[in-house]
């Protein structure tokens, strides 16, 4: 059995934890790595084990829990012959609670005066200040100290915010003073239960009868999410956290696809939606400021998107916040080698958030060693989606990191870096793209002209034919057919077209042929060629003659024509033939093709009321 | 005393105490089975009011000391669950 198939489609139900838990101790996975971990505390922790196992499991660990009796702390601590120390934990966990330890300063916190509170904080300080040092005599042992929870109802009640000191105040003095000791200590972190049981909802935190009749202090979903918080500690504890964060830009950074909205078009600002996106990016400056590097992957035209990071007023992210930038038309795998090269990281210190989810199975199956972050669908949950993912945790946070991302600066480079283990065709063949082509009609016809107003990139001639035209041009003759592609991950919907234009001498002139940048590089151009072609020879086409007029954006589509054996016919390259005797446009294998709408006669004019 | 129930619950007390469901029967109890200990009781406890969508009390959580007694007390609070569903309509 593999580990994936214990832990997908696992319920997140106590007993399906305890039985997958054990199915991950038996297993022998040799991909997880081994840690041991020693709990001590003045509570049953015990309950955490099966939670603790399979939430550590999903983050590459293997862990091997210790659970002390219940209150033994400075009996394992100070007894070098304890069985904490025989244990031999990579791991030491010390888990108080104010109602253990120092319970005045949760029920009769009201008769305690200043010079009381002082000496329940010292007591406190001094026995985990023993404890700390106690485990750091014997072992070099990684230690995690919990901090602690607000009480569920203040001694005070509602008056605790304008007591002086309030409850909450002194509980945040003790935690204050655990966090010193930490700091202070060699490899001593917090394990901020505290924030954990906040963030939580300390109203659904215990549930009494387990408190009461086990002295556990929480109910089964609060144990759950302290096995999963405990899990990342211990990620982060053992795997460094990863060093650089690349992104996408359209639809990532910014609402709309630069390419076809514009500048002004693309979502970026302070009103809705755009205000999505720019919240985004301040989350990712944040990542930044604690060390993170940040580098761009995006298939656009370069200037159009450096415009946007340098003059774009709602883009707080500028192009100097970036240590590596591939904007090109190239495979995002070779963009990602070439960034891990420019900034001397390997591959898998990389973390990789895409919109596409496309490019993000390209890069998954291309680079397995770089974190792919599943992003959600709604852009309003890519901030706590980039956040909460695990892959930026880090314990602490030095001055160096927080110099890291200034000094690193580099130019764009175009490089091409090929490193695949799946071709091309074999990953296109895992889309499972099914094509539609049929005539232009009076339901296609608007988002066509759209399509020839917006598309700049995979345009051959940039015509920006209205509908009228396009009927004009179906009237004498021409044969207008669009394309929708689906594939494994959606419907991208109508993402092609093309107008061929007959003269009376049995040539036709390919007048328009143009793609959405959502389905460049997949080949499906190669489809809605060789169906015209055919189209065309039906109706008596002897010579078809491609045009290519070039602009500043169109350069991706330069060598559709030679890549599809049609001759150049001139120096400038301008004019293309194809010759049927001797040249065949094939379909990709891969990709389902259906025609529809076929009509035998000449393609009737639409009439629209456009 | 619905089959389904049964079915159910033998199959939670299966998963939290490691042992074949077709081991089980209604006099199964901690005197039968070696890994029902006060520790796996509270696992059973919490597994069976996420089975089952209901919340169990203190005072359950001791009486269920048998198989067939989590049974009858599981059937007790599903029947009280929906009365009170259909009260507040």
């Amino acid at each position: 059995m593999f580990l994936e198939d214990i832990l997908q489609n696992m319920r997140p139900t106590p007993a399906a934890y305890i039985k997958a838990a054990r199915q991950i101790e038996l297993g022998g996975f040799s991909e997880l790595k081994p840690i041991s971990v020693a709990f001590l505390s003045t509570f049953t922790s015990d309950p955490l084990r099966p939670y603790l196992i399979v939430e550590s499991a999903t983050r590459g660990m293997l862990i091997n829990p210790f659970f002390a009796p219940f209150n033994q702390l400075e009996l394992q601590v100070f007894d070098s012959n304890s069985s904490l120390y025989k244990f031999k934990p990579d791991v030491v966990v010390i888990a108080t609670r104010l109602d253990d330890i120092s319970p005045n300063l949760i029920h009769r916190f009201i008769n305690l005066s200043p010079a009381d509170i002082e000496k329940e904080l010292s007591a406190i300080e001094l026995r985990l200040r023993g404890l700390i040092e106690g485990v750091r005599k014997h072992i070099p042992a990684n230690v995690l100290v919990f901090n602690f929870a607000p009480p569920i109802v203040f001694a005070a009640g509602l008056a605790d915010p304008f007591s002086k000191p309030s409850q909450f105040s002194v509980i945040q003095q003790a935690n204050d003073r655990v966090a010193e000791i930490c700091r202070n200590a060699t490899s001593v972190y917090v394990f901020d239960y505290a924030r954990m049981v906040s963030e939580f909802g300390l109203k659904y935190w215990y549930d009494y009868k387990l408190l009461y009749l086990g002295r556990i202090p929480f109910g089964a979903n609060a144990q759950m999410e302290t096995g999963r918080k405990l899990a990342r500690y211990l990620r982060a504890l053992s795997v460094p956290s990863a060093k650089c964060l690349v992104l996408d830009l359209d639809n990532t950074l910014w609402g709309g696809v630069l390419g076809e909205d514009g500048f002004g078009g693309i979502a970026l600002g302070e009103d809705y939606p755009g205000n999505i996106y720019k919240e985004f990016q301040r989350a990712i400056l944040s990542l930044r400021d604690r060390g993170i590097l940040l580098a761009i992957a995006s298939k656009n035209n370069a200037s159009d998107a450096t415009e946007v990071l340098e003059k774009h007023p709602d883009c707080i992210l500028k192009t100097e916040d970036f240590s590596a930038i591939q904007i090109n038309w190239n495979d995002k795998a070779s963009s990602l080698t070439a960034i891990a090269k420019e900034l001397n990281i390997g591959t898998d210190a990389m973390v990789f958030f895409d919109d596409s989810p496309v490019e993000r199975e390209w890069i998954r199956s291309q680079m397995p060693e770089v974190t792919v972050i599943e992003v959600p669908q709604n852009p309003m949950d890519y901030t706590h989606a980039l956040l909460d993912s695990g892959s930026f945790d880090q314990l602490t946070i030095s001055s160096e990191d927080k110099l890291r991302g200034r000094l690193y600066r580099s130019e764009q480079h175009r490089k091409h870096l090929a490193t695949q283990f799946l071709s091309l065709d074999e990953f296109l063949q895992k889309l499972d793209m099914t094509l539609k082509i049929g005539y232009v009609n009076s339901e296609t016809l608007p988002r066509v002209s759209q399509l020839l107003a917006k598309t700049n990139q995979f345009n051959l001639t940039t015509r920006r034919h209205s509908a009228s035209d396009i009927n004009a041009m179906l009237e004498s003759g021409a044969v207008a057919l669009w394309l929708r592609v689906a594939d494994r991950f959606g419907d991208n919907g109508l993402v092609g077209v093309t107008i061929a234009v007959p003269d009376k001498s049995g040539q036709w002139v390919i007048d328009t042929f143009l793609l959405s940048c959502r389905v460049l590089g997949r080949r499906v151009e190669t489809a809605l060629l060789a169906v015209l072609s055919d189209f065309v020879y039906a109706r008596g086409c002897q010579v078809l003659i491609g045009e290519y007029i070039p602009t500043a954006k169109n350069k991706p589509a330069a060598d559709f024509y030679k890549t599809h054996s049609f001759e150049s016919l001139d120096s400038q390259n301008r004019f293309w033939k194809y010759n049927f005797d001797t040249s065949e446009i094939k379909i990709p294998e891969f990709m389902k093709v259906s025609i529809e709408n076929v009509i035998e006669s000449p393609q009737q004019s639409v009439s629209s009321s456009f | 005393m619905s089959s389904n129930l049964r079915n159910r619950v033998y199959q939670v007390v299966s998963d939290v105490m490691d042992v074949p469901v077709d081991s089980i029967t209604n006099n199964s109890s901690p005197d039968t089975i070696a890994a029902w200990d006060s520790a796996t009781h509270i696992n059973l406890i919490l597994a069976l009011e996420a089975e089952f969508g209901v919340p169990l009390s203190d005072e359950d959580a001791l009486d269920m000391l048998s198989v067939r007694l989590i049974e009858t007390i599981l059937a007790e609070r599903i029947a009280a669950e929906s009365v009170q569903d259909k009260n507040l309509i």
